[in-house]
């Protein structure tokens, strides 16, 4: 059976038709005794299987001076376990042609395996084993070992990543100090090196526990076989309290209303930030539709004006969201010749004009169109789709939302994106100039 | 040190720490309900679909992947020739006219011609790449006739306004310089030019150089894309939701009157490098070093390619391969650490390269080149076990590609660039199944290690002198 409701394949051979509507994603879900939250998506097209596991911690949830705690624990996952240890996880998992990856964000920490369906017991219960056990057999070793692996990460995603300064600096811009969000997810060196073996056991037996996770199978899975597998790897880890999550001031204001730094590029760049609604909050999808009218695409507002106009060689805009506030983040690189203030001020201006007048209705169809070709392109891959429920969860507790997303767009009206773009206001933003070292 | 003991020792020493509770009364051991560890059987049957193969009138060639499941479709036409194509004085003219095409076609301009395709949201990309251009198409299925109508325009119809390529040619000027703040284009770019030549048409990067277009102008634009748009150096791969009438009919209607003579495949002449170079490119400051070791590999006719395939799967393809083991699990020097292979017609190349710390930048050359003489040498073997996992990855990587329109479209294009028939992607992958660890050690043995060019990307003042101290040779300084 396929993970999707099939309806009639008639999509070529009239050039008229409308698209056709959106598909839904099939699957169950429920919850263990433990807590543990799980979805079973069946799809048989491809004889390949996904789990995703996503835990309810990410670097919002570290304590002061150990920044980057997260993201260094997620490295720390795949170090080994009593029952399998060293690299048993990774050798064990690709000895038979699986692979597998996590991302930490501010939220969430996720992490997947992906890999022929003859692995689907295995998946499972190598991700049991290391919930069960992987604080027995951590070592001042391995933490070692993955800190200097985490150090090397941030210096290659960031301190040589032209323009990577800006990551490491928007959160002390955008937020006041003690905000859960107010330091970067990969962490400052201090921190990473502060951290211990004790810290490490600590935060796995707050944060790792079956009720602060959900884990979604999806692929060539026998839905009955998996469901009695689950019960029997997972049903027996114990259920724990987890402790008070930390709150999050309202920001409206960023912290810092103009930041200068240099890096070492050829080329200024200016990023204009605003707080914004969190995921999923009245707001969040008109703000989705804001940036596509501006920066989605050679035919947005931003592109036409700025990049068409020879002034910027290139021009982004963005709603990113998240749990507890979202950012909304414009870029731009001005053309020789041009500055960075006069880019600064055709945004403006642009915003302004959005904020007035509204969307064509040209643009509304531009970017309902895309959206439903961006939805329908998320349904093809299992592993996409195992993380949009996953995402789905995460945010309102309820996986069936994730059949929802369309819905929230074809709702908006052109007085909803008017009242979005006027929130993005002179008075609110930071504004973070990155310009070329004087010499390199 | 494990950690129970360290723990231990932590509270001990505080002087805070409240006694001890007493011993927990025996309780009987809980039975280990994860002591077994599943059985792996064996994986089902699979293999990707073939392509139904047509010609057109015109002479293209049509490979069509239907599947119905999501209304979805994705094309790419794919066309002989790419970056090779440029030149020789104007290094980047190719990719530009490639960009051009999707700016301005047929009665629209620039902006109208995006707006056209974004209002429905038709997305066409244009990709240079060294030996071919590859235009993809991608749309909901009901949108397919204007998205073939823009296609149609986009390579038969090109403006070349001026407005446009005055626009372009100053955009891409930008992503030139750009792309020069980047340690690892930086060393890209570097053994291009050492490898081939950089008067070789394989020697620089499709996007150029700043000087290579700066001169380019509308009807050398046009020159160069009229000179490749040719139906009968064409296929056009159609993977999605459309079978096989429909998109004759719609192929017909929009690209019928696309017209070209036959004509003999581009071939690139040998490369001009000079075997066993070393280069640095100085990047000061830098907190990490790009390393780079090229060496000759396995073209797309070659009988060796599955093994040689599976051999830098072993190496450098999987998180478990022997470079990210030791680079970055043992070592603690890098994020990862890979071996690539890169294949065209007639000739390739094996990439192991890595970012590591710019103070052991040494130490992981050493370490980077004694993997690869290990398996040269024979000292190291291909064992069963990783013959096993590199097949696997290979049908793994295979059966994902295959579960999306644009993997199934992009696998087969890169087939037709290099000149093969659709039945190859099937047949390697059956043959890649087959490979025993010897035939993986052979391959592998055949590396021409003392021919390899090595780059290191770095900050020069900190790590030259130990660089040429531990891997010695006449290292040269070079500015790509």
């Amino acid at each position: 059976m396929s993970a999707l409701l099939l309806f009639a394949p008639m999509w070529i051979g009239a050039a008229t038709a409308e698209p056709s509507k959106p598909i839904s994603i099939e699957f169950e879900s429920y919850t263990l005794d433990n807590g543990l939250h799980v979805v079973l998506l069946e799809d048989h097209s491809t004889p390949a299987v996904v789990t995703n596991l996503m835990y309810r911690v990410g670097s919002k949830d570290e304590a002061p001076g150990r920044s980057g705690f997260a993201h260094l624990f997620e490295h720390l996952m795949f170090m080994g376990t009593t029952r399998l240890p060293g690299s048993g996880f990774d050798d064990l998992m690709e000895g038979y042609g699986g692979w597998n990856n996590a991302w930490t964000s501010e939220d969430a920490t996720d992490y997947f395996d992906v890999g022929p369906s003859n692995l689907r017991a295995t998946f499972l219960w190598m991700e049991a084993d290391r919930l069960d056990g992987l604080s027995k057999a951590m070592t001042q070793e391995k933490l070692d070992l993955q800190r200097d692996v985490v150090r090397n990460e941030r210096r290659q995603t960031s301190e040589d990543e032209p323009y990577g300064v800006l990551w490491l600096e928007l959160p002390q811009v955008m937020y006041p100090a003690g905000h859960p969000y107010a330091h970067s997810v990969i962490g400052t060196h201090e921190d990473l090196q502060a951290a211990s073996v004790a810290d490490v056991v600590s935060f796995f037996d707050t944060w790792y526990v079956p009720n602060n996770a959900s884990l979604v199978v999806a692929g060539d899975i026998d839905k009955a076989a998996t469901k009695a597998e689950i019960a029997r790897l997972f049903g027996p880890l114990p259920r724990r309290e987890l402790p008070a999550r930390p709150t999050a001031p309202s920001v409206d204001k960023p912290a810092v209303a103009v930041k200068e730094l240099t890096d070492q590029v050829q080329t200024p760049m200016t990023t204009l930030l605003w707080h914004t609604p969190a995921r999923l909050a009245p707001g969040d999808a008109a703000l989705d539709v804001v940036a596509n009218i501006l920066g989605g695409g050679r035919s947005s507002r931003l592109y036409v004006r700025l990049v068409e106009g020879n002034k910027a060689q290139e021009v982004s805009a963005t709603q990113v969201s998240q749990h507890l506030t979202s950012l909304f983040v414009i870029d731009a690189k001005p053309t020789e010749g041009h500055t960075i203030e006069e880019i600064e001020a055709a945004i403006t201006e642009e915003l302004g004009r959005l904020a007035k007048d509204g969307p064509t209705p040209a643009e509304m169809e531009r970017v309902k169109n895309q959206l439903r070709y961006t939805y329908l392109t998320g349904l093809e891959g299992i592993a996409d789709r195992a993380l949009a429920i996953n995402q789905a969860w995460y945010t309102t507790g309820d996986p069936n939302t994730v059949n929802q997303h369309l819905s929230r767009y074809e709702a908006l009206s052109a007085a909803d994106i008017r009242a979005a773009a006027a929130t993005l206001s002179a008075d609110r933003r930071a504004i973070i100039r990155v310009r070329p070292e004087a010499t390199k | 040190m494990r950690l129970a003991p360290l723990f231990f020792l932590l509270l001990a020493a505080c002087p805070k720490a409240p006694p001890p509770p007493p011993p927990p009364a025996p309780v009987a051991a809980p039975v280990d309900w994860l002591a077994e560890r599943p059985v792996v059987g064996a994986p089902a049957a699979w293999a990707p679909a073939n392509p139904v193969e047509s010609k057109l009138g015109n002479g293209l060639t049509v490979w069509r992947v239907s599947d119905s499941s999501l209304p979805l479709v994705s094309l790419s036409l794919v066309l002989e020739g790419g970056s090779a194509r440029d030149p020789l004085p104007q290094p980047g003219l190719t990719a530009l006219a490639d960009t051009l095409i999707l700016h301005g076609a047929g009665a629209r301009k620039a902006a109208a011609f995006a707006e056209e395709a974004e209002r429905l949201a038709i997305f066409i990309n244009v990709a240079t790449q060294s030996t071919s251009t590859v235009v993809t198409l991608r749309c909901e299925a009901a949108r397919l006739d204007e998205g073939l109508a823009l296609l149609a325009d986009a390579v038969l119809r090109p403006r070349f306004d001026k407005d446009a390529v005055s626009r372009l040619r100053e955009m891409h000027e930008g992503e030139i310089s750009q792309e020069l703040d980047e340690p690892r284009i930086l060393a890209q770019r570097a053994a291009l030019a050492a490898w081939y030549g950089a008067d070789h048409p394989l020697g620089h990067a499709p996007l150029g150089t700043v000087a290579g277009i700066q001169k380019a102008d509308a009807a050398a634009l046009k020159k160069s894309w009229t000179a490749r748009a040719n139906p009968h150096q064409a296929t056009m791969v159609v993977a999605g939701a459309v079978d096989g009438p429909a998109l004759e009919a719609a192929l017909q209607k929009h690209l019928g009157a696309w017209a070209g003579k036959p004509a003999p495949v581009t071939t690139t002449p040998p490369r001009k490098g000079k075997p066993g170079a070393r280069i640095f490119v100085d990047t000061p400051g830098a907190s990490q070093s790009v390393l780079r070791v090229v060496m000759s590999g396995w073209s797309g006719t070659d009988a060796g390619l599955e093994a040689g395939r599976l051999g830098s799967i072993v190496l450098g393809g999987t998180f478990t391969s022997r470079l990210n083991r030791l680079l970055r699990e043992e070592k603690g020097y890098t994020y990862g650490a890979s071996a690539r292979l890169e294949v065209r017609r007639k000739e390739s190349t094996m990439t192991a390269a890595s970012s590591v710390k710019a103070d052991v930048t040494d130490e992981a050359l050493v370490d980077l080149l004694g993997v690869l003489k290990a398996a040269k040498s024979g000292e190291r073997p291909i064992t069963e076990e990783e013959r096993i996992k590199s097949a696997g990855a290979r049908r793994q990587d295979l059966v994902e590609a295959m579960s999306a329109r644009d993997g199934v479209a992009g696998t087969y294009a890169e087939l037709a660039a290099l000149g093969l028939p659709a039945d190859a992607l099937a047949k390697g992958l059956v043959a890649s199944q087959g490979q025993s660890a010897a035939d993986i050690n052979a391959a592998l043995q055949g590396l021409d290690l003392d021919g390899a060019l090595i780059v290191v990307v770095g900050d020069l003042k900190t790590i030259r002198a130990d660089v040429e101290a531990k891997v010695p040779g006449a290292w040269t300084v070079v500015k790509p």
